[in-house]
């Protein structure tokens, strides 16, 4: 098994800086995400690591060795594209051969290794098709077994499901995943699907413009974001301005005075200081949302005015009309609506959360 | 509507007859009332026009050659057997042809791999620089170097003998089947490096990429990955390449000697200006043979499917920097070939301006008298070239918007012969097409010797380049939504109104882009050309020009002159061409 070290690595191409100064490592055996929107440097990142592009400064390591300069055939990673990049002109079981062809392994091994990988990518029986007789899906497990099979030292994923449809594609993840934790192999993965990313990973780098704001398992980077990007690009989240006005270190508690006036309790985070300006970022489906006579209790509770909702069938989505947030607008997920109140448009509604969903943000 | 008597009786042989036609009626009204009138009507009428300038000339010359004494017979063929000069004029021809594709296989492939993977200063200009050397047409190159590998030329004579003294005296090789294999080289090596720099750019980086990921090297990929996905572009072209060589008239009848024992050649001795000689036939259909022949075995053996890439890539194609050493020897042989590919061109116009060439200092003076000679002192050729051309070409272009138009647009019976009667001139070579007019008109009003052969010159040019309206305007029509006639219709036009307004200016760069392809085509055509035309005052210019170069006292001057006219005319249209399509010289030339 093998780690991968980037150490401070940067790309430009022409004036555009698409990887700017990254550091990570990657742990050996680990599912490892880039996550990010496109543009922000996570496929350049990747084809770095594959030996496509050489960094204009920086060093890649694996397993402590140097592997600048190492040409892309003698890294031995294996690849999955976005496009799958299948050769057209050879049969499903001459791709995947191909990599061991390279490597010169014994006719009857390589027989044999290519039988358990099409078996392990569940494609039996396909071997002598070719790829274009071949399914989205069929063709995407191919293109895992022609990576997987010549046991490559770090496995590349390049968007690999961005071509499925979406329930193949959350077929499509697990099995990637169920394939990596038996094999045991460093994975590094690219997508811009948050909910794929936070499914599938050991820990994720979120990546904005050639930099990487934040590392860290699926659940710390959900509920902990380190800056107002990472926290936006997670979910929807609302996004309250307010200062701190008092930390009561007795109950461990943070007063906040939010721009419209009301006053919010938060739990400290132990680094903010008194007298400092922060965002809250407060989850939809943190906020729980009642009739205003019926009486909720706690200390974050507020009024707002219904202003409409979107139905998602697991969840329903209300816009609530209300001062303290940014832009006007509360965004409320209310899980399993079936039975639950609908609310009319106008009318006047009492919203409330807890002090732990609050998660302050620099500002 | 028709109805089908069933008889109990085991129906007579004529009862038999009148229920299969009755039968087929059946059918074919069936099938008629799915098509609307007026394009049944048009493709009926164009069917028929194909017919008649296409199919009935190329079945008459298959007729004749199979005929001896009014029945069938394989006797001609074992009269061209006979002959040894025309074994090894067969021969020759493969050979040729062979060799360049060959030659161009050697300078175009190399060239395209640089010029699409490797990045370096001046590439652009390169890339440009590719595509020219096939804008001057070779017979017009083989009279440009004459003057420079010509037993006077600047190389063979003034350097290499006179000047040097390294030979004994002038070499000869230009006159021979090696001087026609060096002009179609570097005449059509643009070719192989168009279709195949398209196919690489059009390869999915992801494919190399995922094969190094793999483990293989470099000259691995190229070999697994690279060539075997350009194979089908690669042989596109080089298909192209060996018809060319094969059947084209112009070079060898220019250079003469050794050249003429070619089949072109010799199937234009027999033919020129008569059409009784019946080797004419058996030769032309030799031709089209060999031709036909090597495109089916290129299609049983390669295929010329193109892989689609299953999807396009928004990955930048990946370019790589060269190495020292490497970069020398790439500026080098782009250089190299380069220059020895413009030096048609250089000769040609030097020639122009001369006023004689001597064998022993070269030029006697500079002059401009050789273009007043072609331009002023004898307009006609050129009057006359501008006419058959403009026509011709203005035929082009309607004759392919309306089946342009018919076949993408409608359904109708027999769409498939008439795609097939226009693409099929791409395949006949210019000699056949020429003896076939000759022979299925001859006592008709159209009859090219005993009256005037312009109508037979211009429809001869028309079918000939008929493929590239019909092409550029379908591939419009093609991409153009169907959807935008739609709406107009819906907004209240009328079906004419629709063609008028909205259809017809969004085909118009293609087909205008087409009609100057087919112009400059007419005014370069040779082998045709020299077949029909018998009398001076009917000569195109390129006629014309080999009358002058039989003039020995400055006949290579003033052919000169028209040729660096006929290149100029040529390099203007596809400049206007590729200015109207928004596209690079190299893919108008390819189109």
């Amino acid at each position: 098994m093998v780690s991968v070290t980037l150490k401070g690595v940067s790309k430009r191409f022409a004036n555009v800086v698409a990887v700017d100064n990254v550091s990570l490592s990657v742990n050996e055996g680990e599912f490892y995400t880039f996550l990010g929107p496109s543009g922000c440097g996570k496929t350049t990142t990747l084809r770095l690591i594959a030996g496509f592009y050489e960094p204009d400064e920086g060093e890649i390591h694996f397993n402590g060795r140097l592997m600048n300069r190492v040409p892309p055939n003698r890294r031995n990673t294996g690849m999955v594209f976005q496009t799958y990049a299948l050769f057209p002109h050879m049969t499903i079981e001459e791709n995947v051969a191909y990599g061991l062809r390279c490597r010169k392994v014994p006719e009857r091994e390589a027989r044999k290794r290519v039988e358990e990988a099409l078996k392990l990518a569940k494609l039996e029986g396909l071997e002598k098709r070719f790829p274009s007789q071949l399914s989205g899906g069929q063709q995407q497990r191919a293109a895992l077994a022609r990576a997987l099979v010549i046991e490559p030292d770090v496995l590349l994923l390049d968007e690999p499901l961005s071509n499925l449809d979406a329930k193949l594609r959350v077929e499509m993840r697990n099995e990637i995943r169920r394939i990596q934790k038996r094999l045991g192999i460093t994975t590094i993965y690219v997508t811009h699907d948050q909910e794929e990313a936070l499914t599938i990973s050991d820990r994720l780098a979120i990546m904005r413009s050639g930099h990487i704001e934040q590392v860290g398992p699926p659940r710390e980077v959900y509920e902990r974001p380190a800056s107002l990007f990472a926290a936006d690009f997670m979910g929807v989240v609302n996004l309250i301005k307010a200062r701190l006005e008092k930390i009561d270190l007795g109950r461990n508690l943070a007063l906040l005075r939010a721009s419209d006036g009301s006053l919010i309790e938060a739990y400290a985070d132990g680094k903010t200081p008194e007298g400092h300006d922060v965002y809250l970022a407060i989850r939809p489906e943190a906020l729980t949302l009642a009739p205003p006579h019926e009486g909720l209790r706690g200390p974050n509770l507020f009024k707002g005015r219904m202003r409409g909702f979107t139905y998602h069938g697991s969840l329903m989505r209300f816009e609530v009309e209300s001062d303290l947030v940014e832009g006007g607008r509360l965004r409320v997920d209310v899980y399993n609506p079936t039975g639950k109140p609908l609310y009319r448009e106008g009318e006047v509604v009492a919203i409330t959360f807890g002090r732990e969903s609050v998660h302050m943000l620099q500002a | 509507m028709v109805h089908i008597n069933l008889y109990y009786s085991r129906p007579s042989r004529t009862t038999w007859r009148r229920w299969l036609l009755r039968l087929w009626l059946n059918g074919l009204e069936r099938r008629l009332r799915g098509t609307d009138r007026g394009a049944l009507i048009a493709s009926l009428l164009l069917t028929s026009f194909l017919g008649l300038t296409i199919l009935y000339p190329i079945v008459l010359v298959v007729y004749e050659a199979f005929t001896f004494q009014g029945s069938f017979s394989l006797v001609n063929f074992q009269v061209f057997l006979g002959y040894g000069l025309l074994r090894e004029a067969l021969l020759n021809s493969i050979l040729v042809a062979l060799a360049s594709v060959v030659g161009t296989t050697i300078l175009g492939i190399p060239m395209a791999y640089l010029l699409t993977r490797y990045e370096f200063r001046g590439k652009s200009l390169f890339q440009i620089l590719a595509s020219v050397p096939l804008i001057a047409p070779p017979f017009v190159g083989a009279l440009g170097l004459q003057l420079i590998f010509g037993r006077g030329g600047i190389i063979n004579n003034l350097l290499l003998y006179r000047l040097l003294h390294w030979v004994d005296q002038p070499p000869d090789w230009l006159y021979s089947l090696t001087g026609v294999v060096f002009i179609e080289t570097i005449h059509l090596f643009p070719i192989v490096f168009l279709t195949v720099s398209a196919a690489l750019s059009r390869l999915d980086p992801s494919m190399e990429e995922s094969a190094e990921n793999l483990g293989a090297g470099r000259f691995r990929v190229f070999r697994t990955v690279i060539f075997p996905l350009v194979r089908p572009g690669y042989m596109a072209g080089a298909i192209l390449v060996f018809i060319w060589s094969l059947s084209d008239l112009g070079t060898p009848l220019m250079l003469g000697g050794e050249a003429s024992r070619l089949l072109a050649v010799q199937a234009f001795f027999r033919i020129q200006a008569t059409y009784t000689d019946l080797q004419g036939y058996v030769i032309s259909i030799i031709l089209q043979a060999v031709s036909i022949v090597a495109l089916l075995l290129v299609r049983r053996y390669v295929g010329l499917r193109e892989y689609a890439s299953m999807f396009r890539a928004g990955t930048l194609s990946r370019t790589r920097r060269m190495g020292g050493w490497t970069k020398i020897l790439a500026y080098a042989f782009l250089i190299t070939v380069l220059c020895i590919a413009f030096l048609p061109d250089v000769g040609i116009f030097l020639a122009s301006i001369v006023e004689t060439w001597s064998i022993y200092v070269g030029p006697t003076g500079y002059t401009l008298a050789n273009y007043r000679e072609v331009l002023l002192d004898s307009p006609l050729y050129v009057q006359n070239s501008l006419f058959y051309s403009s026509a011709a070409a203005l035929f082009d272009v309607a004759f392919g918007l309306l089946i342009a138009y018919l076949v993408v647009r409608k359904s109708f019976v027999g769409k498939s012969l008439l795609e097939g009667l226009t693409i099929l001139p791409f395949a006949v070579p210019g000699i056949v097409l020429g003896l076939g007019y000759l022979r299925a008109w001859q006592f008709t009003p159209l009859d090219p010797l005993r009256l005037s052969p312009v109508p037979a010159l211009i429809l001869s040019y028309t079918v000939r380049r008929l493929p590239y309206t019909v092409r550029a305007t379908h591939a419009s029509l093609q991409q153009m939504d169907v959807s935008l006639e739609e709406a107009s219709r819906n907004l209240g036009a009328s079906t004419t109104r629709t063609i008028w307004k909205i259809t017809l200016p969004l085909v118009a760069p293609g087909l205008i882009a087409g009609g100057l392809m087919a112009f400059v085509n007419a005014m370069i055509e040779v082998s045709s050309t020299l077949i029909i035309v018998g009398q001076m005052r009917y000569f195109p210019l390129t006629r014309a020009l080999y009358e002058y170069t039989q003039n020995p006292a400055n006949g290579l001057m003033v052919a000169s002159a028209a040729g660096v006219l006929l290149i100029a005319v040529t390099a203007a249209c596809l400049a206007v061409a590729s200015r109207i399509l928004g596209r690079s010289m190299g893919l108008v030339l390819r189109a």
